[in-house]
């Protein structure tokens, strides 16, 4: 998994770090020239997330090429490592995005005047890594529900693949949440109040971490099966 | 290595073949059906080679050359029947034995030759770094070069010591020859020739039978998806007092 890792991110390399240098001249522009403190916040928070969307969106060409490629459908490792080394690539990116995050908020003075964060000031460091591991869950979840779906299109011989690609998405993500809401579980992430709360391992976090493991047991036998290159 | 008399391999002695019907086969196909839809792309195809052959996989486009060679390097799988490479049944241990060659790059834009000398090394273990390096000198590949600046027959010539810079027990080559000038074409079929191991099989595709012919020991015709014809090309050519290519286009006549 690690060789082909290595290979992920070497395909990458150019994108996410020329991303990623105009991602921190972006946010130290920001930090020294834009004196309002609610459109500093603002545009920070838009470049944090901008960034990780770009990481998503690495992630998901990276799988969708290799399970489509011949160069990497016939070597001889498994479709679980096939899976499994861009959900790494993607997870480590946001652990980097993440790190500079607390790394910035711990320098900057803007965020102090924004009260939503002063909250994580309060936080012990346990704590702290808790709440950075509840955010890699979350990535994890999201990228494994963008691979299923598109393996799920890309496993039927039919035309209008795109249009199953995202249709298997919206029921996937919608069926989940009726799910979820249906077995009374407290969801995390959707409300910053509620992210705040401490409640950082909840029975949600548990019911994704389910999910995410029966998502990539479909996977591995729909690539097996029936992803053909 | 093959001994090679102008170009032409030197006829196996018949105790070689005896010998080799006795040993396991290096590929087994054994009532392989595949359909998409209603579109049957093989059917009920059997077959074995044996080790030390080099196999012509002949059919016109779309009779089911490419999707068997596929399903024999594990890129698709069948509907019905069993593939078999050395014994062990299609999978990733047989990836790890069979050398593929698709028509389709196998190297990423952003690699340089080096990098797609170095991404094989990783993966398989049967890789051999000095026998990469002698077949980049034959081919005329320079490791520094990128793969996006290559021309058409210098992808294919990098595709094949891609695929031979292996020590597999079976290498297959999907149209090696398709779309390549006449000079790219002749170091294809010499490289062929002259890095292929004795003790492994090629079986190789196409439908430009005159170039290929003289490289062949066994020849299998495919039409409609149906094995309609597999013997030695010397038996042929006794038999039918034809070359393969006059055979060819007799069998495949509209």
């Amino acid at each position: 998994m690690i060789r082909l890792l290595k290979y992920d991110w070497r395909r990458n390399m150019t994108y996410l770090l020329s991303a990623f240098v105009l991602f921190v001249l972006g946010e130290l522009a920001v930090e020294w020239f834009v004196s309002n403190s609610d459109a500093a916040v603002s545009l920070m928070i838009i470049g944090y997330a901008a960034m990780l969307v770009f990481i998503v969106v690495s992630a998901v060409k990276t799988y969708v090429k290799n399970i489509g490629s011949s160069g990497r459908r016939m070597l001889p490792v498994t479709s679980l490592q096939h899976i499994l080394s861009p959900l790494v690539m993607g997870l480590a990116g946001t652990l980097v995005i993440g790190l500079l995050f607390v790394l910035h908020f711990s320098m900057s003075t803007t965020f102090q005047h924004y009260t939503e964060f002063d909250q994580v000031s309060s936080l012990d460091p346990g704590s702290v890594v808790l709440l950075g591991l509840s955010g890699l869950e979350s990535m994890m979840f999201e990228l494994l529900l963008f691979f299923l779906a598109y393996t799920i299109g890309r496993s039927l011989r039919v035309k209008f693949k795109a249009v199953i690609i995202v249709a298997a998405y919206l029921v996937l993500q919608n069926g989940l949440l009726l799910i979820e809401d249906a077995l009374k579980l407290d969801n995390l992430g959707l409300n910053s109040s509620e992210f705040f709360s401490m409640k950082l391992v909840s029975a949600s976090t548990v019911f994704e971490l389910i999910c995410s493991l029966v998502m990539i047991v479909v996977m591995v036998k729909l690539i097996d099966k029936r992803v053909e290159v | 290595m093959n001994a090679v008399n102008n170009g032409t391999r030197k006829a196996e002695p018949a105790a070689y073949t005896a010998k080799a019907s006795l040993t396991q086969p290096v590929l087994s196909v054994s009532n392989l059906t595949k359909t998409y839809g209603r579109k049957t792309a093989l059917n009920n195809v059997t077959f074995d080679i044996e080790p030390g052959r080099i196999v012509g996989l002949l059919g016109t486009n779309g009779s089911g050359k490419s999707t068997l060679m596929r399903i024999a390097a594990g890129l698709a799988q069948p509907s019905s029947g069993q593939v078999t490479v050395a014994g062990e049944p299609v999978g990733v241990r047989s990836k790890g034995l069979v050398s593929f060659m698709p028509d389709a790059p196998v190297t990423e834009d952003w690699m340089r030759i080096k990098d797609a000398m170095g991404f094989y090394r990783d993966f398989y273990a049967d890789f051999d770094s000095a026998k990469a390096s002698e077949m980049l000198q034959f081919m005329k590949l320079n490791p520094d070069d990128r793969v996006t600046s290559l021309s058409k027959g210098m992808k294919e010539r990098l595709q094949l010591t891609l695929a031979f810079s292996r020590r597999s027990k079976l290498y297959l080559l999907d149209e090696p020859i398709g779309g390549v000038d006449p000079v790219a074409r002749g170091k294809i079929l010499d490289a062929i020739l002259e890095f292929y191991d004795e003790d492994s099989s090629v079986v190789i595709t196409t439908h430009l039978v005159r170039d290929i012919e003289r490289i062949f020991d066994q020849v299998a015709f495919i039409r409609n998806g149906e094995l309609v014809l597999m013997d030695e090309v010397e038996t042929l050519r006794t038999r039918t007092g034809k070359s393969v290519d006059e055979l060819f286009r007799e069998v495949f006549a509209e």
